[in-house]
């Protein structure tokens, strides 16, 4: 699945983000890894976890 | 007188540190019951030059109900490409570390829309590097 697909899926099963949110896959100790693009297509396994967050703004 | 770390504070650390072994982290109270932290030898990639930087933030007792923000890197980053690093970069600023200021650009990335259950310390950090990456 892409980074896009997964954020919908998410949503779809009433996940409390949104779309233009931002991606990142956790590992077993619950580190972050590196944000997945939108357009990146990652293979998915049991219990893969996620962290999706609002983008942030300049101020 | 001066507070201990806060203990959501001292998770927090916990986070990055466990993130970001590998990595030296400083950590100084800030006395209010939050803290500064200061991770050394992050890697910014080959826009910048140096592509290397200490990165440092304040975690202060509001957390996690307050956004950690700003961020500051080592004052004479610039870009490889020899353009001008513009807003939200801003240059001539001083991370204000008890122990002593240090000399830094500061990255005014603000989370308007943070859910302090997910936007943690070091969610904030990663999505920061990324945007300064990405430029």
């Amino acid at each position: 699945m892409s980074g896009l697909e997964i954020k919908q899926a998410a949503i779809d099963q009433k996940v409390k983000i949104e779309i233009g949110f931002v991606l990142y896959p956790l590992d077993k100790d619950g580190n972050l890894g590196a944000a997945i693009p939108d357009n990146k297509v990652v293979l998915l396994h049991d219990c893969d976890a996620f962290r999706c967050v609002a983008p942030d703004d300049n101020s | 007188m001066s507070e201990a770390i806060k203990l959501e504070v001292t998770e927090a650390i916990n986070e990055v540190r466990s993130s970001f072994s590998g990595h030296q982290v400083d950590i100084e109270p800030d006395d209010q019951g939050g803290a500064f932290v200061r991770i050394h030898e992050v890697d910014l990639g080959p826009t910048y030059k140096p592509s290397e930087t200490w990165v440092g933030f304040q975690i202060t007792f509001q957390y996690p109900f307050a956004d950690v923000y700003p961020h500051y890197i080592r004052h004479d980053i610039a870009r490889a490409d020899g353009k001008a690093l513009v807003t939200p970069f801003n240059h001539n600023q001083t991370f204000a570390l008890p122990s002593g200021g240090v000399s830094a650009v500061m990255v005014s990335r603000s989370s308007k829309r943070r859910d302090p259950v997910t936007d943690t310390a070091v969610v904030k950090l990663a999505k920061v590097l990324d945007w300064i990456r990405s430029q």
